[in-house]
């Protein structure tokens, strides 16, 4: 009940932000999507990734636009305004590429199947109707459940992050003193695996890691 | 085998070449060599036969034909066919000899030719006075422990031992400014080298590629070899025992430079290089306005391809389509080859002379320790007026061609628009899922538990309860009692009358006779219940019973 209300209560500034970006005031509309809410529905990263890009930041349109592919993999206007703002950079890595399943499905979508089935294999066992078929729905749907609180976890933990602003250095250690390895230029999309102070370790499309500067990336989620 | 499948991909055609194991002997001992043949299973024409190939050698050494081999690899979804021969080579006089080239007829009449290799031999030192030589040795070292950053040094840990049997495995520390190329894997060989005065001696050999990416003085840590070596005859189910022995390295250091201030046009790449590059004008010599050129640009060499793109063209009256790209590496012998192809398409727009600007880019040259450019030059083309036919539309790549944006314009795809509607927030179920999973599964564990536990008591009951089975006593009546009162009773009542039967008896002959008389009131009296008459039942059984 609380998450419905809190989706309720905040679902103005969808419309709101639309009338601003239709009249030109992309800062503005910026600026009411992202207060929207503190975890962005994947129509608020959608709709901040098209106002960015109208604003000419492709970094961060890219950034929101990955988190909106996140959370709705199986939209073609996400797919499509994302392989747009990619196009528009120049000499930029591949990508970070996220496991396949993640095109289809999302990780909490995969947790509602997994409890869905636990219920009714628990039904089934309880209700002594078909208890061989119930223990096997109880099990898969805790193993799925299983994996899929684990791929949430390991989402919210390794972000996928875009370099903005500048040129991001990537160092061999959290130090600014550190030897340099390589320079990721706006728009690389990188994979955040750890942070230290004011770096983070993060790894590109490459394969290549090294501790970046953490005002340097935006995380897409 | 993967690697000179992915070295060998590249080129998409039969290659044949030959690889001798080690490429260095001493005069007397005896080595391999291999003759590899490589070529896709549908579309290239294979060897007429399978005899082995001859391979030429010259007078300081003598090759003779060991045993051949055929596999099956994958190389970019393409299903590839490796032949090997091999042949057993002995160094007969120190110097520097040439073994092959190798000629293969191939079934379509044309003949597959491979390139000649170098192999040293070595003058055979006098006998040392030391004793004899040890068990076993590794030797490890970088090839060139002096790097540029960005250049590809290669890692060579070698094994070597006169003990039949023995394996080693190598610990191969975390690497300080260095790490693995994207293209291109480790590779390991085992060979055997015959010597006169040693023996055979085995040799396992590791070379690990690794691309300096950081400045400085960088301490690697020493390499350790695990090394297992078999002791006494096979024990029980053949299994032999075995020792294990442990060997470090030296401590590995390299020393990689900065490089220079880079020129304009520097791309990044660092190695030594070699450039080659084909224009594709189809049969015809003359090129027409709208015909696809497809240019095609290869870079092999030493450095690592890995993130290096051709700078981007652009010339006059002609579009410019990237097609992609590939990419591999691997070791031919001792040395790391990389091969990148690129692959653009040109689209002359007007007819007549068309002069095509050369493509350059800069590398840096470890060997000459200064930038190189490179310079890819196109030869001058005739362009005629196309015909007017119907023809297939080709698309490259991608919706823009390569030309700079203010000679293309803006791209033709538009931005989707923005959602006029939707939730805000989007709260996550994770945190919640493991508890809600818990509680849809409660009732269904708690039934799947109880059954379980059911079981396991029968089981148990079964099993510590010996005495009861005997039908004829007391015990073995009360254990699996019905749930039918009436029943329960009677059962009751002929459990007493076999306790009563027990020579035991007669010393509780008071405590069956009040036993007997509240059964009597339950069954057959005022059917008052009796709820702790089956304990004390059970109990004067327990005494009664031996």
């Amino acid at each position: 009940m609380m998450f419905l209300l809190t989706g309720l209560a905040c679902s103005s500034a969808v419309p709101e932000g639309v009338a601003q970006f239709d009249a030109g005031k992309l800062d503005d509309a910026i600026h009411t999507w992202d207060g929207a809410s503190e975890h962005h529905s994947g129509v608020i990263a959608y709709n901040l990734g098209v106002a960015y890009y109208r604003a000419g930041d492709l970094p961060r349109a890219i950034a929101e636009l990955r988190g909106a592919s996140r959370l709705r993999p199986r939209d073609a206007n996400v797919q499509h305004n994302l392989a747009l703002a990619r196009s528009g950079l120049q000499g930029v890595p591949p990508p970070v590429t996220a496991p396949g399943w993640t095109l289809i499905v999302t990780a909490g979508e995969l947790g509602l199947v997994a409890l869905l089935i636990t219920a009714v294999g628990s039904a089934l066992v309880w209700g002594a109707r078909a208890r061989g078929a119930g223990a096997a729905l109880l099990a898969g749907g805790l193993g799925l459940g299983a994996f899929a609180a684990r791929a949430s976890a390991d989402e919210d933990q390794h972000p996928i992050g875009v370099v903005v602003d500048g040129e991001a250095v990537l160092r061999d250690a959290a130090d600014i003193n550190s030897g340099e390895r390589l320079r990721l230029p706006p728009g690389a999309e990188v994979r955040v695996e750890r942070s230290l102070g004011d770096f983070v370790l993060v790894q590109d499309g490459r394969g290549r890691r090294g501790w970046a500067p953490a005002n340097a990336i935006v995380a897409a989620w | 085998m993967t690697g000179l499948l992915a070295l060998i991909g590249a080129a998409h055609a039969l290659q044949v070449q030959i690889r001798a194991e080690p490429p260095v002997l001493t005069q007397g001992q005896t080595g391999s060599v291999s003759v590899v043949i490589v070529s896709e299973g549908r579309t290239d024409a294979q060897p007429a036969s399978g005899r082995p190939p001859r391979l030429p050698t010259e007078r300081g050494l003598a090759a003779e034909f060991a045993g051949q081999a055929s596999e099956f690899g994958n190389v970019n979804g393409r299903i590839s066919r490796v032949q090997r021969f091999e042949y057993r080579l002995s160094a007969i006089e120190d110097g520097t000899w040439t073994v092959g080239p190798v000629d293969v007829p191939l079934d379509d009449g044309t003949i597959a030719h491979s390139e000649p290799i170098r192999v040293v031999v070595n003058d055979r030192p006098s006998a040392s006075a030391g004793g004899p030589p040890p068990e076993f040795g590794i030797d490890v070292k970088f090839d060139d422990p002096t790097l540029w950053e960005g250049q590809v040094a290669v890692l060579q840990a070698k094994f070597q031992t006169r003990l039949p049997g023995a394996q080693v495995g190598w610990r191969i520390p975390d690497w300080d400014g260095l790490q693995l190329p994207q293209q291109g894997q480790p590779t390991q060989s085992d060979y055997a080298v015959t010597d006169p005065e040693m023996g055979t001696v085995a040799v396992n050999e590791v070379r690990i590629p690794l691309v300096a990416v950081a400045t400085g003085r960088r301490d690697q840590g020493v390499v350790a070899a695990e090394v297992t070596i078999p002791v006494g005859g096979g024990g029980l189910f053949a299994f032999a025992r075995g020792r294990v022995e442990h060997v470090v390295s030296e401590r590995l250091t390299v020393d990689i430079q900065p490089l220079p201030p880079a020129p304009s046009g520097f791309a990044g790449l660092v190695g030594d290089v070699e450039v080659e590059s084909a224009l594709d004008r189809g049969r015809k010599d003359t090129v027409a306005v709208g015909q696809s050129l497809e240019w095609t640009v290869t870079v092999r060499g030493s450095g690592a391809l890995d993130g290096f793109e051709l700078p981007a063209y652009a010339a006059a009256k002609t579009l410019v389509y990237d097609k992609g790209s590939d990419r591999a590496a691997a070791f031919a012998g001792d040395a790391f080859r990389g091969t990148a192809t690129f692959r653009r398409v040109l689209v002359p727009t007007e007819p007549g002379p068309l002069a095509l600007p050369p493509l350059t880019f800069v590398a840096f040259s470890p060997a000459k320790g200064e930038y190189v450019t490179h310079t890819v030059d196109l030869p001058q083309l005739e362009v005629v007026p196309g015909e007017p036919v119907a023809s297939a539309i080709q698309s490259f790549g991608g919706a823009a061609p390569l030309a700079p944006a203010a000679e293309s314009g803006p791209p033709a795809v538009e931005l989707r628009p923005p959602y006029p509607s939707g939730r805000a927030g989007s709260p996550s179920l994770a945190p919640f899922l493991p508890a809600l999973l818990g509680l849809a599964a409660a009732p269904g564990l708690a039934v799947l538990s109880r059954l379980g536990a059911r079981r396991v008591a029968a089981a148990a009951k079964r099993r510590w309860a010996p005495r009861a089975a005997d039908p004829g006593r007391a015990s073995a009546l009360l254990v699996d009692l019905p749930d039918d009162p009436e029943a329960r009773w009677a059962a009751f009542d002929a459990a007493l009358r076999r306790a009563e039967a027990e020579p035991a008896a007669a010393a509780h002959a008071e405590a069956i006779r009040a036993l007997r008389l509240r059964l009597g009131r339950v069954r057959f009296g005022d059917e008052r219940p009796d709820p702790t008459f089956e304990d004390d039942l059970r109990a004067l059984v327990a005494e009664i019973e031996p």
